[in-house]
C-alpha cells in the first residue's frame, strides 16, 4: 500500500517533469528542487503505457462522436453513433432544438445529414440515423449495471460549440454516483437510475456519449446540477444509463414516440419494508392481486430494499413492458405478478400559435427559461442565411421553430409513426438476425432433427422435424401416444394427423406451436422469414426468457398478426440477435400458446435452438419442452413435404 | 457614497495553473493493473461508511442539509456551520440509512466548523492525525452530499482531483468572504457546492486530508474556492485546543491598544457599539471616524455589542493594522486603522 502511494507520487512528479521538458507549460508552479529525480525508467515506462492506453481508448471511440446541428448548421448538441449503419443517440432536448433533420459533424471534419427515427421525450433520449457513409465509425452500448463509483468516465461532445473542425472535446472524470434519481422540474426531464459523473458537462455536451475505459458507451450525458451557478459545470453531471437506452431501443427504432411505463402503483418505505402506498384499482397490477400494504420484494428480478430503488428502476422501462414483481401479502404469502405496464400520460405539445411573419418578438431569447440547462441547441432563425455565432453558453435558446417537429410530436405515443422508416429498421434487424444465425450460407440443406418431449416431469413423447433450406418442413410428433403430423410444402400448411389430409388456414397454423417450430428453424435462410404470415413490422420492445427483445409483428392481408421476439444482447451485454419466442398473441393468453427457443448450437453453419418450449402467459409458463437429441444432414426427400399421406415415414 | 472596497483572491491565478496541471497528471500507474478502473475503489469504500448526511432547519434559500465526517467511535461528527444546526432538530443519517438526532457540542466561528455528537457507536470513523495528510500533487477523492443528490442509504457523490496547494489565506471582509486566516488545502475537484460542506477529502488510501469547507465565493470573478480544512486543524478542533481568534491569548499585548474611540455605554455593555467620542490626534481621528458611527465589525469579527468590541480589542496589539467597518447613516464604511499604545 505504501509502495503504491510512493510510486504514485513519483509518477505524478515524473509526468510534471515530462510536461515541463516538452514545453507544455510556460510557467511552472513547482520549484525545481521538489522534482524527484529518483524515478526509475521502469516507472516512467509504466506511466507512458497508462497514458497510451487512455489515448488509445479515445482514438478508438472519437470517430463515433457527433456534433449535432439543425438544418441550418447552427447551434447544436452532441450525439454518438452506436451502429455501423449510422444509428445514433442524442438527447430529446437536443432534437427539440434541432428539429427532425439536420447535420452531424464527425471528427473527419465532414458534415453528414441525419433524420430523426424515434424519441423518448420523458427519458430525454432520441435516436437518429446518419446518412452518407456505408459504414460509420461506431461505439457499441456497454453494460451500465457494471459501472462502479470511482470508475473513469470519459465524456465527449461539443461543449460551448467549440469545435470548428467537428473534432470532439474530451473531458475525463470519475463516476460520482450510480443509481441516481434526478427529479424533473420545469422543462427538465426525469433522469432515473442515471450515472452521476464529475467529468465536465457543459452546454453543448447534451446528447454526447459517456464512455468507459473499455471504449463502450455507458451513458448519454444530458444534464447537471447547477442552481445558482448558471449553466456551467460545477462537478455534477448526469448521464442516462446505456441499459435504460437499450430497453427503449426497439421502440425508438420502430419510429415511436415512446412513453415510460407505470404500474399505477406507488411504493414507500415503512418499517424497513417497501410497501404499496397508493394503487389505482383499475391497474393491471391491482387486478393481478396487488393491494395496499403489500410488500415489494423484487422488481424485474432485482431485490428491492428501499423505495427509491423501485422508483429508479421503473424509470428505465418503456410503456407496455412486461414487468415482473414479487410481493409479500400481509398474510405472509408471496405472489408473483406479471403485467404489462401502462404508459405515463404524454404531454402533447401545446397548440401552436401562428406567429406573424415579421413578429419582432420572435427572435427574443427566452430568459425566463432559466431552469433548463439543456437547451443548448439551435439558434435557427438565420433569415439572412449567414452563419451566426453559436449561442452564448449559460443562456438557453428558443426551441427550433420547426413546424415539422411540432407536428410529429402530436402523434399518439406508443404507435408506429413512419412505416417506411420502420420497414428500414425491420430490414436492419432481420439482417442482424441472419448474421447471427447463418454462420456460413449453405447451398441447399436438409436436416432431420430428433427431439424428446418432456412434460412437467416426465417424458411424454418425441418428434422428428425435417427442414429444407427452401422453407419446406415436416413435423412428426407423438405426444402421449397421440400422433400429430404437420407439413409445409412451401405454400400451404397441411395437417396429416388424421386419415384425411387437411389444409390448415393461416390462423390455425399460427396458433399451433407444434407446427410453427418448423417454420422458425430455418427462418433466416428465407428471403422473408415468416413471410407466409404477411409483412414484417417492428412492433416495439419486449421481454422473453427474461431478456430484452425486439418484438416483430407479421401482419397478413386480413391484418391478423403473428409475433416473433428477437434478442438484442447476450448475457454479457454484447450484441446478439436470436429468435427467442414466436406466438400468435403477444401475451400468450387464452388458447394462444407461444414457443420459446433457446440453447442455440451451431450445426452445419447454422445456429439452431436445441430447446423448444411451448409456453403460456406473460410469465412464459412451460407446458412442454422439446430437447434435441440429434441433428442429421439428409438428402432432400420431396415426398416428405407433400400434403398427402403417402410418405416414406 | 463610499463603496466598500472589493476583495479578490490572490490565489486565483496559481489555482488556474494547478487546474491545468491536474489534467496532465496520470493516475497512480501501479493501481491500474489490467484495467483502467478501480484505482479509487478502496478509498471510496472506506470513506462512504465514515460519512453522514446532515439535515436540519432551512432559512429562505439557505440549504438545510450538509455532509459530515465521523471522527470517533462514540459518534463525534465534524461538519460545517450552517442554519441546519440552529433548529430544534438536527438529523444525522449514517451510511446504512439509520437516523440519529444530533447535538452541537462546539462551534468554531472563523473556520465555520461544528462538532456534533450522536448517541451511537460505530467502528467506521476517520482517524484524525497531528500531521498534515497528503501533499501537493497527490490524488484525492472527495465525498459529499452536494445538491442532496443522495438520500437515505444512497452513497455520497464522489469527485476526483488533486491537492493543488497547501497555503495560507488571509482573512477577508465582505459578507461573502471568510473570517479565517490560516492554512487550507486547495484542491482542483469542484467541491464548492450546496450541501458539500463537511464532506471528506481523502487520499487514495482512504486517509482524511481534510473536510470540505464552506462555499467561498470571489465577489470579483464569481469563482469559488475549492478547499479543505486540513485534518490537523480538525484534530485540534475536536480536542478543543483549536484557538478561537478572539480569545487568542498569544496575540495579547502587554500594553493595551488604543484606537481613540469611546463608545456610548450608558445603556450597558450589551448595547450596540455606537461611537460617543473620538479622541483628538488618535488613529480614529486620523481615519475620520465620527461620533454616532455604529461599529459593525473589527478585525474580521462581527461586532454586535460594546462588550464584543472590547473583547476583540483585547486581541489587538499596538501597531496592528486592522479593518474596522462602521455604519454611518445609510453607508457602510470599511476603514483600515492602526492601533497605538494606550497612554
Amino acid at each position: 500500500m505504501n509502495f503504491r502511494d510512493r510510486k504514485s507520487q513519483a509518477c505524478c512528479l515524473a509526468l510534471v517533469t515530462a510536461a515541463f521538458l516538452t514545453g507544455n507549460f510556460i510557467a511552472m508552479p513547482l520549484p525545481a528542487q521538489e522534482i524527484n529525480d529518483s524515478i526509475s525508467d521502469e516507472e516512467l515506462k509504466l506511466i507512458r503505457e497508462v497514458e497510451n492506453q487512455r489515448i488509445k481508448v479515445i482514438e478508438k471511440v472519437v470517430g463515433s462522436v457527433i456534433a449535432i446541428y439543425g438544418p441550418s448548421r447552427q447551434g447544436g448538441g452532441s450525439g454518438v453513433i452506436i451502429d455501423p449503419g449510422g444509428i445514433a443517440l442524442t438527447n430529446h432536448h437536443v432534437i427539440e432544438g434541432a428539429g427532425m433533420h439536420g447535420f452531424g459533424g464527425l471528427d473527419d471534419g465532414e458534415m453528414y445529414e441525419w433524420d430523426l427515427i424515434g424519441t423518448d421525450p420523458g427519458g430525454d433520449v432520441a435516436i437518429i440515423k446518419m446518412k452518407g457513409m456505408d459504414e460509420f465509425p461506431y461505439t457499441p452500448l456497454g453494460d451500465s449495471d457494471k459501472v462502479q463509483v470511482g470508475d473513469w468516465a470519459l465524456a465527449m461532445g461539443n461543449p460551448f460549440l467549440l469545435a470548428h473542425d467537428q473534432v470532439p472535446t474530451v473531458t475525463l472524470g470519475v463516476v460520482s454516483g450510480v443509481e441516481r434519481f434526478q427529479e424533473g422540474s420545469g422543462t427538465q426531464l426525469v433522469y432515473g437510475n442515471c450515472i452521476q459523473i464529475d467529468s465536465s458537462i457543459n452546454p453543448g455536451n447534451s446528447g454526447g456519449p459517456l464512455f468507459n475505459m473499455g471504449g463502450e458507451v455507458i451513458g448519454i450525458n444530458g444534464r447537471g446540477s447547477f442552481r445558482d451557478r448558471g449553466r456551467v459545470n460545477v462537478g455534477l453531471g448526469y448521464a442516462i444509463s446505456s441499459n435504460q437506452i437499450k430497453n427503449f431501443l426497439p421502440d425508438l427504432l420502430a419510429t415511436k414516440i415512446v412513453e415510460h411505463g407505470t404500474l399505477d402503483a406507488a411504493f414507500s418505505n415503512r418499517d424497513g419494508k417497501v410497501v404499496c402506498s397508493t394503487i389505482d384499482l383499475d391497474s393491471p397490477a391491482a387486478q393481478a392481486g396487488l393491494e395496499l400494504g403489500d410488500e415489494l420484494l423484487e422488481f424485474e428480478g432485482r431485490k428491492i430494499s428501499y423505495a427509491n430503488q423501485f422508483k429508479n428502476l421503473i424509470c428505465t422501462y418503456p410503456e407496455d413492458w412486461p414487468a415482473d414483481l414479487l410481493i409479500r401479502k400481509q398474510d405472509g404469502s408471496e405472489l408473483n405478478i406479471n403485467v404489462r405496464m401502462f404508459g405515463l400520460p404524454y404531454n402533447f405539445p401545446p397548440e401552436e400559435e401562428q406567429p406573424k411573419p415579421d413578429d419582432p418578438g420572435k427572435d427574443k431569447d427566452q430568459d425566463n427559461d432559466k431552469d433548463d440547462e439543456g437547451k443548448d441547441a439551435e439558434d435557427k432563425d438565420s433569415k439572412d442565411g449567414k452563419r451566426r455565432r453559436p449561442g452564448r453558453p449559460g443562456r438557453p435558446q428558443k426551441p427550433a421553430d420547426n413546424a415539422e417537429l411540432k407536428k410529429y410530436l402530436t402523434n399518439e405515443p406508443g404507435v408506429v409513426v413512419d412505416y417506411d422508416l420502420n420497414a428500414k429498421s425491420v430490414e436492419y434487424l432481420l439482417g442482424k438476425w441472419r448474421n447471427f444465425t447463418v454462420k456460413s450460407k449453405p447451398e441447399t440443406i436438409a436436416l432431420q432433427i430428433t427431439d424428446e418431449i418432456r412434460g412437467a416431469e416426465k417424458l411424454i413423447g418425441e418428434q422428428k422435424i425435417h427442414v429444407v433450406s427452401d422453407g419446406r418442413f415436416r413435423v412428426d410428433r407423438t405426444v402421449n401416444d397421440e400422433l400429430q403430423v404437420f407439413v409445409f410444402d412451401g405454400e400451404k400448411f397441411w395437417d396429416l394427423s388424421d386419415q384425411q389430409p387437411r389444409q390448415m388456414d393461416l390462423v390455425e397454423a399460427k396458433i399451433e406451436p407444434g407446427l410453427t417450430q418448423g417454420l422458425a428453424l430455418l427462418a433466416t435462410l428465407q428471403e422473408k422469414p415468416f413471410g407466409q404470415f404477411g409483412r414484417a413490422v417492428l412492433d416495439g420492445g419486449d421481454k422473453s426468457q427474461g431478456v430484452l427483445s425486439s418484438r416483430m409483428m407479421w401482419l397478413d392481408e386480413d391484418e391478423d398478426w403473428f409475433y416473433g421476439w428477437l434478442s438484442l444482447y447476450d448475457d454479457n451485454g454484447h450484441e446478439q440477435v436470436r429468435l427467442l419466442k414466436i406466438a400468435s398473441d403477444k401475451n400468450c393468453t387464452g388458447s394462444n400458446r407461444g414457443l420459446t427457443l433457446s440453447d442455440y448450437r451451431e450445426i452445419e453453419g447454422l445456429m439452431l435452438p436445441f430447446k423448444k418450449q411451448q409456453i403460456r402467459g406473460l410469465n412464459e409458463r412451460v407446458e412442454w419442452t422439446a430437447n434435441t437429441l440429434s441433428v442429421k444432414a439428409t438428402e432432400v426427400d420431396d415426398s416428405l413435404f407433400r400434403g398427402t399421406k403417402d410418405s416414406n415415414e | 457614497m463610499t463603496k466598500p472596497r472589493r476583495t479578490r483572491f490572490s490565489f486565483v491565478h496559481p489555482l488556474m495553473w494547478l487546474a491545468v496541471m491536474g489534467w496532465l497528471l496520470v493516475v497512480p500507474a501501479s493501481v491500474f493493473g489490467q484495467s483502467l478502473n478501480g484505482a479509487f475503489e478502496k478509498a471510496i469504500e472506506l470513506a462512504q461508511k465514515r460519512m453522514v448526511k446532515i439535515y436540519g432547519a432551512t432559512a429562505g434559500r439557505v440549504d438545510g442539509y450538509s455532509s459530515g465526517v465521523i471522527v470517533s467511535e462514540d459518534g463525534l461528527i465534524v461538519t460545517m456551520q450552517g442554519v441546519y444546526l440552529d433548529g430544534y432538530n438536527t438529523r444525522v443519517v449514517m451510511h446504512d440509512g439509520t437516523t440519529h438526532a444530533a447535538t452541537v457540542l462546539r462551534r468554531h466561528r472563523a473556520l465555520q466548523l461544528a462538532l456534533l455528537k450522536i448517541d451511537a457507536t460505530t467502528p467506521d470513523y476517520f482517524e484524525l492525525s497531528d500531521k498534515p495528510v497528503g501533499e501537493k500533487g497527490d490524488w484525492v477523492v472527495t465525498l459529499s452530499n452536494a445538491f442532496k443528490v443522495a438520500d437515505g442509504v444512497e452513497p455520497m457523490s464522489v469527485n476526483l482531483g488533486i491537492i493543488s496547494l497547501r497555503t495560507n489565506i488571509d482573512a477577508r471582509f465582505s459578507p461573502r468572504d471568510v473570517a479565517y486566516s490560516g492554512q487550507l488545502v486547495l484542491i482542483d475537484a469542484i467541491t464548492s457546492n450546496p450541501g458539500a460542506g463537511g464532506g471528506a477529502v481523502v487520499t487514495v488510501d482512504g486517509d482524511l486530508v481534510g473536510s470540505i469547507g464552506r462555499v467561498i465565493n470571489s465577489s470579483e470573478t464569481n469563482t469559488r474556492l475549492n478547499y479543505a480544512v486540513p485534518n490537523e486543524l480538525l484534530k485540534q478542533f475536536v480536542a478543543g485546543t483549536l484557538k478561537a481568534p478572539k480569545v487568542a491569548v498569544a496575540e495579547k499585548s502587554d500594553t493595551p491598544p488604543e484606537l481613540g474611540v469611546r463608545l456610548f455605554t450608558l445603556g450597558g455593555r450589551g448595547q450596540p457599539a455606537y461611537i460617543d467620542r473620538v479622541l483628538r490626534n488618535s488613529p480614529a481621528a486620523e481615519v475620520d471616524l465620527k461620533p454616532d458611527d455604529l461599529i459593525i465589525s473589527l478585525k474580521g469579527e462581527k461586532i454586535g455589542t460594546v462588550r464584543e468590541f472590547e473583547s476583540v480589542m483585547q486581541t489587538i496589539a499596538p501597531g496592528d493594522e486592522v479593518i474596522i467597518i462602521v455604519k454611518r447613516k445609510r453607508n457602510l464604511l470599511r476603514i483600515p486603522i492602526t492601533a497605538v499604545e494606550k497612554k
